[in-house]
């Protein structure tokens, strides 16, 4: 052999000995950064929880946040500081503009604390609390989700129910971030992170949204499938995205979801579910990093991972601790410790010194380190056993290098797929993705809530209240802000929708009370409206909460409000029926507190597909929709379907609420020649547009969604109406007795019929009844009751509920035949084999 | 015999004569009528100069009519004891005085409006901060000029070293904030919270604390006695370490802390501001005080420096002696030093059951028990230093232009050093003796300054009129650019400044002999002159950022943002029009009270109108935000419904910047 050859022969074996080397992890346990990875940090064994006794305000904590010798807790009854072994609270009388804290964050450049409340931000600084509301400053709601200080300026970010907030300390400037001026879809964010001038946004339904301080730039992270109910791929971008919560440090970008973790360290993406990591479960709903570790918070016990290693606290039902370790899906360990955290639901972590500060819904927790294991000098102090023993009797010293994980590759598609979990009952023809094999399919299992509350005791009450909160003209409501009435007037959502759910409720609530009421106890409805301006609905949700004591919301229409309502519930824990709005994704986020009797557009497109391509066999559709939330996710899932079918829409054109003329609109659709139009907005406006396209002799079949099937229609459109098809979610011709009986009752007190929205609200509001009583006056009960029943008989006919709680009983198409709705059945696409 | 020549030159001469008689019966007549028209009063003399001719310094008239004041505000005392700094306040200059013989050495410009003096611990610098330049110039006192400008907030006003000289500390009035400038790299290290509009500054003898006074009260959203605020901050964490709070206490300016470092006295005024103010003539509306702070505790007493019958308005700095035996307190509005025995002060506290301690604020008659003496100084004494053996303390005298030496062993006058310019005293200087002095209101409890404090407002509601009590309760208006925006008072009744400072000012307010003509006719002019202060939000080009522009546009649309046209009468420019942003006139925008008698008020002016909330006319609105989130609900103040909040961001963030 040639020297040469030899030489090269040579240095390949080298370079392939280390390789093996680094990749059999026997290179350390230090981090090619410096970091050490998760198996070699000392766990946290000895923990100490706070409660009632020991002076926090309340049980259930939110936050925590630790600096400057002290830690603060953010509670659902004030503010919680600790020092010198003794907590000292601060309340509304105090200052705070809510008692619930949500989000805390301390200021490196000024020491102050700023508190993100449930009614606004809250700086506390040398003992004094200054409010900043949506009515005093330039706040843009008062529902703080997360706050941060930026290390860099003197500025101060609040992620809220309505965008995200930049308080300039100096000018005293404030400047709002919403879908206006972002890419944001929505305004709904819930979490800051800054570090080194980038700022992070968690956003719902927006994913992680990045800003460039200097170039005043937006770049945003998205789920790259783009389906709410999969994730398509693993470690091809955010897991979801609806982010719940946000974290940069050096370097790397955290995504907390309720569907699992991601990871971006600036070159790749690397997701975690708890199915094939080390994560204690895929609800997350707050990450903190330290360093290169990210500590997750999650309803099963609190996770930390370096990206490969993991370390998992829980609480054991004896009362003991538990930590297991992993390497990726691997067992590395487990560490039984005669202490453990208050409870297994965590809501937020912080670090002081060596110890380990974790917000549970039980109470403040302590971990510390053995001190012992400090005397261990460098080795790492992971005691370690196989993972089938429970006592930490094998000492085992952590190994393995944490090496930069490398992005799996995307699996090919095998030939053979496995039976997919269909959705909401979702034809097969229209599953998304339907020919590759899905990483990861959410909605599976009914969400569960796995937080405190089920033990309290039912309180004495003199009388049961239910919220409902819907478009009300409700000018008179005494605690309404002044400055968000003038908004309420002449809405036609509240006469279409509000004003019918309300009398249908209220007449559920009489009957329920002619009943017996709740063991003799009657219902009380507590109204708000949501007909108003700037994300008013989470406040309104924390004022049902947490002023109006409510066991239970009937909530309303307008998708924006329902979505905020639900994100914002996620904290107050109170259990809502909707009953009337459409969005698909209203429910696709695993809160466990939010179910739906009204048919959604996901259902109603599935009837509408069949009936234009199937039925009628029509193949160039037009879409004219109402351009806001309700419209654009409305539409989705129709576009979608008729794409996957084969039949992409040829045209989509937009108009606004209140618009008058749509000729402009209609024009452009008679140019692209469609064989028929899906409109989709409220019928006031869909009336005018079948009127204007019927002049212009545009006579191509109409279909329209569910708002359509109202009488207001008919009465805009006239004699254009006829042959307009329209998705119903029920049929209100049916002769089944209770809902004649309601009809007649609703007749005789309102002078008018009932339409769905009212049928609907009382179907609604009587499922709820049924749960209060089954479940008795305690929410967390109340909402196992509602999601335990998988089918309900009420006078729209039975609901039936899927895995999210989501009323998929199959809607009906109504026909305009001589002047009138015609009701038909359409043919159940999704159940049939 | 007269020569018919001369017969005609008699003859032009006396027609002449009759003419120029008649011109100026009739010129006269003219001018009595105007000054009638145009004041409401009737005129005693007719001086055109005083009403006409309000100069701002820059022309040669300016300076013929208008002499220029050094007005010596804030001292500082060499660590020698040779020198004596003071900032010329209307002088734009640090003046430097030789203490040994008593006279001005020189005068060094500084920036704009110089408000306090701090000495490098070195004394090769002396740091003053000028209101009006947002900065704190550095003055090297070998070379004798300014070498750098440091920045700072908002009207820098008092100013204070770190012992180890590494940090300056500046209260920035205007900007409610203080900043922490490292001196070694010259930069603001922090921006701190801190209470309402931030003035003077004192360390702890140990150097580890920072008291702060904050002369206004907190802006409330509903007529509320003053709650006042001692800010403590931590030197070395450069950190906000507490606040102490003064109930029913506001003008919070001096502070100093005993050198024994247990006690601070700081001088504030207790305003009962929702009485009626005709209740003045009954005594004990408004009354002049200290707060004295245990350190320890952070608890305050407060107690009154006035007597009975004897009342000592605006107390304004404090001094200790180096031996802590006597405190200074110098009263700009009583022209004089009141003296206190601290040894008397601590044992009268001392004394005092808890329940005393919570009611000494109310007592009037606890102020002989510690004042030694009270030491009448020429007009307006401000700042005080003392020197460095505590023999001498020096007293700047605003308004007189000098620097009184008071001598601790006698306490009396000693000396003084004149910083004057000029020997002619202007009817602008006359009025702004008149305004700032107590005594012409009953007993001397206050001057017009004590509600005005800067020209411009308290932030405090009033029940002025004689219509019972809680009735008709209004906000404070400011006073600067007043002459350009009548009409007067929140009902708009007055039509000119003579009328406002004549006869029922004093009927219903001072409760004494109304001004004379001349003094009246000096107080106008004087009130006349009054400026706004730089706008900190506005760009010197006038260029507007984003924001600015989009609520401009705001503020300027006669359409809605669906096309709906609105109204004249509901559009910003209509009420709010250019130069000075209102109209004045009256309008009824929803506002009214339970406890109003009429909706209508006059259209207040919005120049710099981040600086006087709360708003509108009874100071209802905390924020500009809540004139509309709480208090348009139909429109009434504005079409503002289909705003979104970023919109009403925009609006604010332009309208902080007229």
């Amino acid at each position: 052999m040639k020297t040469k050859t030899r030489k090269w022969i040579g240095w390949a074996g080298l370079a392939w000995t280390a390789a093996l080397f680094f990749a059999s992890g026997a290179g350390g346990t230090e981090r090619p950064d410096g970091n050490p990875d998760v198996l070699a940090l000392r766990p946290f064994t000895r923990w100490r929880s706070f409660g009632l006794d020991a002076g926090l305000p309340s049980e259930k904590v939110l936050c925590i946040r630790a600096g400057g010798g002290r830690v603060w807790a953010g509670t659902e009854a004030g503010l919680a500081g600790y020092e010198e072994g003794r907590w000292r609270t601060w309340g509304v009388k105090d200052g705070l503009p809510h008692p619930v804290v949500l989000s805390l964050d301390l200021s490196p450049r000024t020491g102050d604390l700023w508190i993100g409340t449930m009614g606004g931000l809250a700086r506390l600084s040398g003992g004094r609390i200054d409010a900043f509301t949506q009515l005093s400053s330039g706040l843009s709601n008062d529902f703080v989700n997360g706050v941060e200080c930026d290390p860099g300026e003197d500025h101060v970010w609040a992620a809220t129910a309505m965008g995200a907030s930049r308080f300039n300390l100096r000018t005293g400037e404030w400047t709002i971030f919403t879908e206006q001026n972002t890419p944001m879809a929505e305004p709904w964010t819930y979490s800051v992170a800054i570090d080194r001038g980038r700022v992070y946004v968690g956003a719902w339904g927006a994913g992680i949204l990045e800003y460039d301080q200097r170039s005043g730039r937006w770049r945003e992270y998205r789920d790259p499938d783009k389906e709410m109910e999969i994730d398509l791929l693993p470690d091809d971008g955010p897991v979801h995205d609806v982010t719940a919560s946000v974290d940069f440090q050096e370097g790397v970008l955290w995504q907390a979801t309720y569907f699992g973790l991601a990871r971006y360290d600036g070159r790749a993406w690397s997701t975690y579910f708890a199915e094939d990591c080390g994560l204690a479960g895929n609800f997350v709903q707050f990450v903190r990093a330290r360093g290169r570790v990210a500590w997750c918070c999650t309803d099963q016990g609190l996770s930390a991972t370096d990206g490969l290693n993991w370390a998992t606290y829980r609480r054991r039902e004896d009362g003991k601790g538990e930590i297991q370790f992993s390497r990726k899906k691997e067992p590395a360990g487990t560490m039984v410790t005669e202490t453990a955290m208050a409870h297994n639901f965590i809501l937020g972590v912080d670090f002081q010194d060596q110890a380990i500060w974790v917000a549970t819904e039980k109470g403040v927790s302590l971990g510390e380190p053995d001190p012992e294991a400090a005397e261990a000098a460098a080795a790492p102090a992971i005691p370690r056993s196989s993972p089938d023993q429970d006592a930490p009797a094998v000492q085992v010293p952590a190994a393995a290098p944490a090496s930069v994980q490398a992005p799996a590759p995307a699996p090919a598609p095998p030939e053979a797929l496995p039976a997919r979990f269909r959705y909401a009952s979702t034809p097969e023809e229209l599953l998304p993705y339907r020919h590759l094999k899905i990483y990861h399919e959410f909605f599976t299992a009914a969400p569960e809530f796995r937080g405190a509350g089920r033990e309290k005791p039912e309180p004495e009450v003199e009388e049961i209240r239910i919220g409902f909160i819907g478009p009300l003209e409700d000018q008179d409501q005494p605690d309404l802000p002044p400055g968000f009435r003038s908004g309420l007037r002449n809405d036609i959502k509240a006469e279409l929708f509000g004003r019918p759910m309300l009398r249908a409720a209220q007449l559920a609530i009489e009957e329920a009370n002619r009943a017996g009421g709740y063991k003799g106890k009657p219902f009380r409805l507590v109204r708000r409206t949501d007909l108003v301006q700037w994300g008013q609905t989470s406040n309104e949700l924390s004022r049902f909460a947490y002023q109006d004591s409510v066991w239970a919301i009937l909530s309303g229409v307008d998708s924006n409000h329902q979505h905020v309502l639900a994100r914002a519930d996620l904290k107050a824990e109170v259990p809502i029926v909707n009953a009337g709005s459409t969005d698909p994704t209203l429910l696709e986020h695993a809160i466990p507190w939010i179910v739906r009797v009204l048919s959604d557009d996901r259902q109603n497109a599935y009837v509408l597909l069949d009936a234009i391509f199937r039925v009628r066999g029509l193949s160039r559709v037009a879409v004219l929709r109402v351009n806001d939330r309700d419209g654009r996710v409305g539409v989705a899932e129709f576009v979608q379907g008729a794409r996957r079918l084969n039949h992409p829409i040829v045209i989509e054109q937009r108009f606004l609420n209140g618009d008058r003329d749509f000729s402009s609109q209609l024009e452009r659709i008679a140019q692209a020649s469609p064989d028929a139009l899906f409109l989709f907005g409220n019928p006031q406006e869909l009336g005018m547009i079948v009127k204007e396209a019927r002049r212009r002799g545009l006579a191509i079949p109409i279909f329209a969604n569910d708002r359509c099937a109202l009488t207001k229609f008919l009465e805009t459109a006239g004699p254009a109406a006829e042959g307009v098809v329209a998705v119903s979610p029920f049929n209100p011709e049916g002769e089944e007795p209770a809902w004649l009986e309601f009809k007649r009752l609703y007749r005789e007190r309102f002078g008018e019929d009932p339409n769905a929205f009212s049928a609907h609200a009382y179907d609604g509001m009587n499922l709820i009844i049924a749960a209060i009583r089954s479940a008795g006056c305690n929410r967390a009960r109340i909402r196992d009751a509602l999601f335990s029943m998988k089918s309900f008989d009420g006078i729209t006919g039975r609901l039936e509920f899927d895995s999210t709680s989501n009323n998929i009983r199959r809607p009906w198409l109504a026909e305009v035949r001589g002047g009138k709705f015609r009701y038909i059945r359409p043919p159940d696409r999704g159940k049939e084999k | 015999m007269i020569s018919r020549r001369k017969k005609n030159w008699i003859g032009i001469l006396a027609a002449s004569a009759l003419a120029l008689a008649a011109s100026g019966l009739a010129a006269h007549r003219f001018a009595a009528e105007h000054v009638r028209y145009y004041t409401g009063i009737e005129p005693e003399s007719l001086n055109c100069v005083s009403c006409h001719y309000v100069g701002h310094g820059g022309t040669l008239a300016d300076r013929l009519a208008r002499p220029r004041y050094r007005s010596p505000l804030n001292l500082a005392v060499s660590a020698d004891g040779r020198r004596l700094f003071a900032a010329a306040s209307q002088g734009d200059a640090l003046l430097v005085v030789d203490l040994e013989n008593l006279r001005l050495l020189s005068e060094i410009p500084v920036g704009s409006r110089p408000n306090s003096v701090a000495l490098s611990a070195d004394g090769r610098r002396a740091y003053v901060s000028c209101e009006g330049a947002d900065s704190v110039s550095v003055v090297d006192l070998e070379s004798g000029s300014a070498v750098a400008a440091l920045p700072a907030g908002s009207a820098p006003a008092g100013l204070a070293i770190s012992r180890d000289g590494s940090t300056l500390f500046i209260a920035n009035w205007f900007g409610n904030d203080l900043s922490a400038v490292d001196l070694r790299r010259g930069e603001e290290a922090r921006r701190l919270p801190a209470g309402s509009n931030p003035y003077d500054l004192a360390l702890t003898p140990d150097g580890q604390h920072l008291l702060v006074t904050n002369q206004l009260s907190f802006t409330s959203s509903r007529p509320s006695p003053p709650v006042s605020e001692v800010t403590v901050m931590d030197v070395e964490k450069r950190e906000v370490a507490g606040r102490i709070q003064l109930q029913n206490a506001h003008l919070l300016e001096g502070v100093a802390v005993a050198p024994e470092g247990d006690l601070a006295l700081i001088t504030l005024v207790r305003p009962k501001n929702l009485l009626p103010a005709t209740q003045v003539a009954r005594g004990w509306m408004m009354t002049n005080g200290l707060g004295v702070v245990d350190l320890k505790t952070r608890q305050a007493v407060q107690l009154l420096l006035d007597e009975p019958n004897a009342f000592y308005a605006d107390p304004c700095d404090v001094a200790f002696t180096p031996d802590g035996r006597l405190a200074f307190v110098s009263h700009s509005g009583a022209d004089a030093v009141t003296v206190i025995e601290v040894a008397r002060l601590r044992e009268l506290l001392e004394s005092m059951t808890a329940e005393e301690r919570r009611t000494a604020g109310n007592h009037l008659g606890l102020s002989r028990r510690f004042v030694k003496a009270r030491i009448p100084t020429g007009a307006n004494p401000k700042g005080l230093a003392v020197s460095p053996d505590g023999k001498r303390v020096y007293v700047a005298e605003r308004l007189a232009d000098r620097i009184a030496v008071i001598d601790v062993e006698r306490l009396q006058i000693s000396g003084s050093i004149d910083v004057t310019a000029t020997r002619r005293e202007t009817v602008l200087r006359r009025g702004e003796k008149l305004f700032n002095s107590a005594a012409r209101t009953f007993q001397g409890q206050f001057s017009c300054r004590s509600c005005h404090p800067n020209n411009h407002v308290d932030r405090l509601q009033y029940d002025f009129e004689p219509d019972g009590l809680g009735r008709n309760i209004v906000d404070n208006r400011t006073l600067l650019e007043i002459d350009r925006t009548g009409p007067f008072k929140w009902n708009g009744k007055n039509t000119s400044m003579y009328m406002q400072c004549g006869m029922r000012f004093a009927k219903f307010l001072t409760r004494v002999e109304p001004f004379s003509f001349d003094d009246l006719n000096a107080m106008v002019a004087f009130l006349r002159s009054l400026r706004n202060p730089p706008n900190s939000h506005r760009a010197k080009d006038g260029t507007l950022t984003p924001a600015q522009a989009r609520g401009k546009a705001l503020y300027e649309r006669a359409a809605m943002k669906d096309g709906t046209p609105i109204p004249p009468k509901s559009r910003c420019l209509t009420c709010h029009p250019p130069p000075f942003f209102t109209n004045r006139q009256k309008a009824d925008v929803g506002s009214i009270s339970p406890a109003d008698s009429s909706g209508e008020f006059d259209t207040p002016q919005l120049r710099n109108i981040y600086q006087s909330a709360p708003y509108l006319h009874d100071g209802k609105a905390a924020t500009l935000e809540e004139i509309w989130t709480r208090f348009n609900p139909d429109d009434t103040h504005g079409v503002t419904v289909d705003f979104s909040k970023s919109d009403l961001n925009d609006l604010i963030e332009y309208l902080k910047t007229l």
